[in-house]
């Protein structure tokens, strides 16, 4: 039993040292919630369109020591998504590329240290990025290198996201097998039963539209058609993810050249606490998660059977996934002060994230019950040997619950910086050089703001592809 | 127990320490693998290799023989179809190289040079004495183009990561289009990640 292993542990002088190492160790690293505030002043630019300045403040909060080395990942894809934003692509190359690789080899270590770390607060390890997080920072690359013509580079990318989908539905499934397994080095000692949840997004729209774009500049029609019929089964095949109208696409005209226009807008998807409790039943040999809603309303959020010989009530919290809705209701295209048509929704991010965290979120639960399970019981433990009556006794006590509470923080970490939504669309004009404006107007029918592309080249053939942003 | 504890801490502490950076020189044909990606080892044994089998081909001979003189090559376009960021035209200069050093063929600059040496040309004619001009219209013609590309498999699951890497050349002649000769040349290599810079 949990708390019996627990028990002849603590008989162990050494165990109690070593615990309380630990416990100093994760307390004095500064590392048991998670620092956002720091995004205020940086998300305040984006909204202005101030994307150099939002950069700059980046470049200033790494200075200031707000993302450490565990968070390295997180700065990486900031940085390189405002670079991307300022029309800075060469610097945004070199950020979200340094992110694609410090992502892969934090996907190793979290993998490694699955069943090994789970008494250490998740804000204390090395974030190793959610799934949307890595699949847009290749995706927004490929926008950098095809603002650069860098064809072949932009297609390594689009290469990356696509291998990322693929990977999903296995990714946590070692991670899993580690959890079940359970481990000598197991700091909770507990064996378990468990599968992770299965993602159910594989393919992605706007994925498909940049590299049936591609092929179709490379006289590759065969594979742009492809491209164009994955993007349909995309919509077809997910509407839990796509369900709003599939958007019209064109990558070839007889008469005239394709214009195509991208826009970014909204605010990242971002986390949030979601507030637990953890209640053991020693009859039942049961924990129950139960979950507390606005109204007061107490239901229960899950159960594991686990055998436990004391009844115990924890609090705990785990992340969630929230989203803000987009400011930007419509987005108008203009070719030399005349409308060409609207822009329309290919990938709602926030969907997106919602769904390739459900995989991970799964794990995270198993992870927190589990360090809750241990840290709860433990701290139980402690304050039974703690009490020697008298205030002292009492401060002493109360010391054990400041820090059992202290260091038990959801992680909520993410990038700050992607998009919501992005939006597309094709448009058939004549070639030359053209000013494409792009307006993006609010529920109201007011424009928030107008971005215009001064003399932009629109040849008869190739990927003519103009990009705006209004992260509002 | 008291000491170890102590032990422990001030070897995580010191272990948070940066340290000095070293530098050693290393011999270019060094074999090195470092963080697994494709680099110049791989380019360079890849481009040795393909190009002693293309010229151990008979299309060499059956040139030589047939026109009294060495075949003219000059190489095209190499393309990255990976899923990593190759230089492409570190890759290209490895391919020139062996081609030229061999000896066994002309060598002609690639498309992308000639525009450059073509410019140079046509300002000599305005520009340079007469008796130092070069002469228009006196190109050596190309009679094979070697074009190709690499692609790459990844194969991972979890921590563990295996990627073959696929170089395929093609060697065309120029005014008929037949294909003189086709070669391919595979690595594999299992990749465990190391720790990014901070």
């Amino acid at each position: 039993m949990v708390d019996e292993d627990l028990h002849s542990s603590f008989r162990s002088t050494a165990f109690l040292s070593c615990f309380l190492v630990l416990f100093m160790l994760v307390a004095g690293c500064g590392s048991m919630a998670t620092r956002n505030k720091f995004y205020d002043p940086i998300t305040a630019e984006l909204h202005l369109s101030e994307y150099q300045s939002a950069a700059e403040k980046i470049e200033a909060a790494r200075s200031d020591g707000k993302y450490g080395k565990k968070d390295r990942l997180i700065y990486y894809i900031d940085a390189g998504l405002a670079h991307h934003y300022a029309g800075n692509y060469d610097t945004s190359v070199v950020l979200l590329l340094a992110a694609h690789d410090a992502a892969d080899e934090l996907f190793t270590k979290s993998i490694s240290r699955a069943a090994t770390s789970i008494l250490l607060n998740d804000n204390a390890l090395e974030y190793a990025g959610e799934d949307y997080e890595l699949l847009y920072l290749n995706l927004i690359n490929a926008l950098n290198f095809l603002a650069l013509g860098r064809f072949d580079d932009a297609f390594v990318e689009i290469r990356r996201a696509n291998h990322k989908l693929e990977m999903l539905d296995n990714k946590y499934a070692e991670a899993a097998a580690q959890m079940n397994r359970g481990s000598r080095d197991d700091t909770a000692a507990v064996a378990l039963d468990f599968e992770p949840e299965k993602t159910r997004f594989n393919n992605d729209a706007f994925a498909r539209w940049l590299s049936m774009h591609m092929y179709a500049a490379e006289g590759k029609i065969d594979d742009a058609e492809i491209d164009r019929i994955w993007l349909a089964r995309a919509f077809q095949e997910q509407p839990h993810i796509y369900d709003f109208e599939l958007p019209e696409v064109k990558y070839r005209s007889k008469e005239a050249a394709v214009l195509s226009v991208v826009a970014l807008t909204g605010e990242s998807p971002r986390k949030e606490a979601l507030s637990l409790r953890l209640r053991t039943d020693k009859d039942l040999n049961l924990v129950q998660i139960l979950y507390t809603d606005s109204e007061g309303e107490e239901s229960e959020y899950g159960h594991l059977p686990l055998p436990v010989s004391q009844d115990y009530y924890f609090k705990f919290a785990m992340p969630k996934i929230v989203t803000t809705p987009s400011l930007v209701s419509r987005i108008r295209v203009s070719v030399d002060g005349e409308s060409i048509g609207d822009l329309h929704l290919i990938d709602d991010i926030g969907k997106i994230a919602e769904d390739t965290f459900r995989a991970r979120k799964s794990i995270i639960y198993i992870r927190t019950i589990m360090r809750a399970l241990f840290k709860g019981l433990a701290t139980h433990k402690l304050k039974k040997k703690a009490d020697t009556g008298g205030l002292g006794g009492w401060l002493k006590k109360a010391a054990i619950d400041v820090g059992t509470d202290l260091t038990e923080n959801a992680d909520l970490r993410s990038s700050r910086l992607l998009p919501g939504r992005i939006y597309i669309g094709d448009f058939e004009i004549e070639p030359g050089r053209h000013n494409i404006t792009v307006d993006f107007f609010d529920p109201t029918g007011h424009i928030i703001k107008t971005e215009t592309l001064y003399d932009f080249p629109v040849n008869a053939s190739g990927f003519n592809l103009a990009r705006a942003v209004s992260l509002n | 127990m008291k000491h170890l504890i102590l032990v422990f801490l001030v070897m995580l502490m010191v272990a948070g320490c940066g340290s000095s950076k070293k530098v050693t020189r290393l011999d270019p044909n060094t074999i090195t693998d470092v963080t697994g990606k494709w680099n110049d080892t791989d380019s360079r044994l890849v481009a040795e290799e393909m190009i002693a089998d293309c010229l151990s081909r008979a299309w060499v001979v059956d040139y030589v023989q047939a026109n009294g003189s060495k075949p003219v090559v000059t190489v095209g376009i190499i393309r990255n179809k990976s899923d990593e960021h190759i230089d492409t035209e570190i890759f290209t200069k490895d391919f020139e190289r062996e081609l030229i050093n061999s000896g066994k063929i002309k060598f002609v600059a690639s498309p992308d040079q000639r525009d450059e040496v073509r410019e140079e040309r046509l300002e000599q004619q305005e520009f340079a004495s007469r008796e130092t001009a070069k002469r228009l219209r006196e190109e050596t013609g190309a009679d094979y183009m070697l074009v190709g590309g690499i692609k790459s498999i990844v194969d991972q699951e979890g921590g563990v990561k295996v990627v073959s890497y696929q170089t395929d050349l093609e060697l065309i002649h120029i005014e008929s289009m037949e294909k003189a000769w086709i070669g391919t040349k595979k690595i594999k290599k299992d990749i465990s990640s190391g720790s990014t810079k901070w």
